[in-house]
């Protein structure tokens, strides 16, 4: 590297200087030449910054060669500055002292010769003006308008940062709430399996009557071939007190060996519908003819009802290894006033085995159990039943609810 | 510190904090949310802040929610500055109020708060030192820079005047 910089390489100076790899003689060096080119120095980015104390060249003195060195020691107290200043306001202080001033830094004899420069300068006078118009004056007018809305009475919930044990459990109860919600609306399903076929239209190239779902079978056993027709021994002669045996399902399953919609063997009959006389009273329905009509169930309108009531009847055979089970009660019965009893506080067991009202119950009392009495479900019904208002708490500061 | 304490902060100092924001965003919008910013944290910390310590707690925090977002800002152009500018110039006398608050506007950030807590509040160089973690020197040397640098701003403007 040169002895000095100059205009060609005083960034590669500076560079060296940032990264320390200058000498001290070196850095006098720059130091000179950043005096005698102070529109080459670095650009200051507001951070504090040092007043060069160590510079060389005292005030005037700027066209001196690079490298020149050598100052007395007054010539360099004459350079250094402290904050507030010391000694007597001069030309190149006066800054120092007028923001002393501002600032109430000065002592009284500082006061006095700053007053004596003023009144003897009046570019200096001027300086002091503005110097003034820099304080900032606070309009004490100005206020914050919400004041109330920052102002805490209770509790907070930070979102998003779960900082107390309970609020994990709070976001399993909510997981546990659309569950039951969910199961709720299985339950309410109205377009169930058996509908759906029934309200399906029915396309031009199917020439096949519609079928009336919603009539009894009237087709008499002898029209179906005995091949198909459900053997009724294995549930009308089973004993009450015997067991439920692994197969009896399936000896109830017979009415489903009835063939679907495009068996033939079900189409014939079907192709007579309108031929046929209007269907009487189901003979089956008689409590003395045939194996169902012993339990009182009447003749399902398809084969998917009289799978579900072939199941019920059998269900309904099964003796009483179930305590406290009352006879012909049904498992889901059993089940459905055990869970109102033991677990939803409710006694009341003459309702169809458990449904949408049940799931809601057994919702809220999760939610009292985990967040606390404020915590629950409750769902506000008019007068037909609808739904008219549902609310949700999960806790003491957080509720959702929706109405309509 | 209690929730009631915190209450009486509010009362005390949200204005103050206000204004110190509104000087140095020059955005109201933007100063009530440097407010609610400022009183969410100390909320947050209420339990290890003493109630004594609240003001110097706002307003540090304050100082550097502002000195973050005009970081932020330096790093963008923001045309809603441009057009500010724009319409400046077509201002034929504005008032020394609105000059200044343009000259603080040239401050970097760090500089406009120590003039601002200087200004606005009347803190001392050491309580400046501790609200804004920098040292004594490093105060005094914002304040003497703060203090030129708007000399210099209001002095070219009343030439032109």
């Amino acid at each position: 590297m040169k002895h000095a910089p100059d205009h060609s390489d005083y960034e590669a100076w500076l560079l060296d200087r940032l990264e320390g790899n200058l000498t001290p003689a070196q850095e006098q060096a720059l130091d000179t030449f950043l005096l005698m080119h102070p529109e080459l120095a670095p650009v200051d980015d507001g951070l504090p910054g040092t007043v060069p104390v160590d510079a060389t060249l005292p005030a005037g003195q700027a066209g001196l060669p690079a490298g020149q060195a050598g100052l007395a020691d007054a010539d360099k107290a004459a350079l250094k500055r402290t904050l507030p200043p010391t000694g007597m306001p001069a030309a190149d202080t006066l800054d120092d002292f007028l923001v002393a001033r501002l600032e109430g830094d000065l002592s009284p004899d500082q006061e006095a010769a700053l007053d004596r420069y003023l009144a003897n300068e009046p570019q200096a006078r001027r300086q002091w003006a503005l110097m003034q118009r820099t304080r900032s004056g606070g309009d004490r007018a100005v206020a914050y308008p919400h004041k109330e809305e920052l102002k805490h009475r209770g509790r907070v919930i930070a979102m998003g940062r779960p900082r107390t044990w309970w609020t994990p459990l709070r976001l399993a109860a909510s997981v546990a709430l659309l569950l039951g919600l969910g199961a709720w609306w299985l339950m309410h399903r109205t377009d169930r399996p058996a509908q759906q076929v029934a309200h399906t239209p029915i396309s031009p190239a199917d020439t096949r009557p519609a079928i009336d779902t919603t009539t009894t079978r009237t087709v008499p056993p002898e029209d179906v071939p005995a091949a198909r027709t459900p053997p009724p021994a294995p549930v009308a002669t089973r004993a009450p007190q015997e067991p439920l045996p692994a197969p009896a399902t399936a000896a109830a399953k017979p009415p489903t060996a009835v063939p679907p919609l495009e068996d033939p063997v079900t189409e014939a009959p079907k192709e007579h519908a309108d031929e046929r006389p209007a269907p009487e009273p189901a003979p089956v329905a008689t409590p003395a003819e045939g194996p169902l009509a012993q339990h009182g169930t009447p003749v399902p309108a398809n084969d998917d009802d009289a799978e579900r009531a072939a199941m019920a009847s059998t269900v309904t055979a099964t003796p009483g290894p179930v305590a406290g089970a009352a006879p012909g009660m049904s498992v889901g019965e059993l089940l459905a006033r055990e869970v109102r009893g033991k677990v939803l506080d409710n006694s009341d067991a003459g309702r169809a085995p458990l449904d949408g009202n049940d799931a809601l119950a057994a919702v809220d009392k999760g939610l009292r159990a985990v967040s606390g009495e404020r915590a629950g479900l409750t769902v506000e019904r008019d007068g037909r039943g609808a739904r008219r208002r549902i609310e949700l708490r999960l806790g003491r500061d957080l509720a959702i609810s929706a109405s309509r | 510190m209690t929730a009631a304490d915190y209450n009486t902060a509010v009362d005390a100092h949200a204005d103050g904090i206000f204004r110190f924001a509104l000087k140095h965003l020059r955005d109201a919008d933007r100063a009530k949310d440097v407010v609610q910013e400022a009183f969410a944290r100390l909320w947050a910390r209420v339990d290890r802040v003493e109630g004594a310590k609240a003001k110097s707690y706002l307003f540090t925090t304050a100082h550097h929610i502002m000195v973050d977002e005009v970081r932020k800002d330096a790093r963008s152009t923001r045309m809603e500055a441009h057009h500010e500018a724009l319409q400046h110039t077509d201002q034929a006398q504005p008032d020394l109020k609105e000059l200044l608050d343009r000259a603080l506007a040239t401050l970097p950030a760090v500089q406009r708060s120590v003039v601002l807590l200087r200004d606005l509040e009347g803190y001392s160089y050491d309580e400046i030192a501790e609200l804004t973690g920098l040292n004594l020197p490093q105060v005094k040397v914002y304040i003497y820079r703060g203090r030129t640098t708007l000399k210099e701003y209001l002095g070219q403007l009343d030439l032109v005047v």
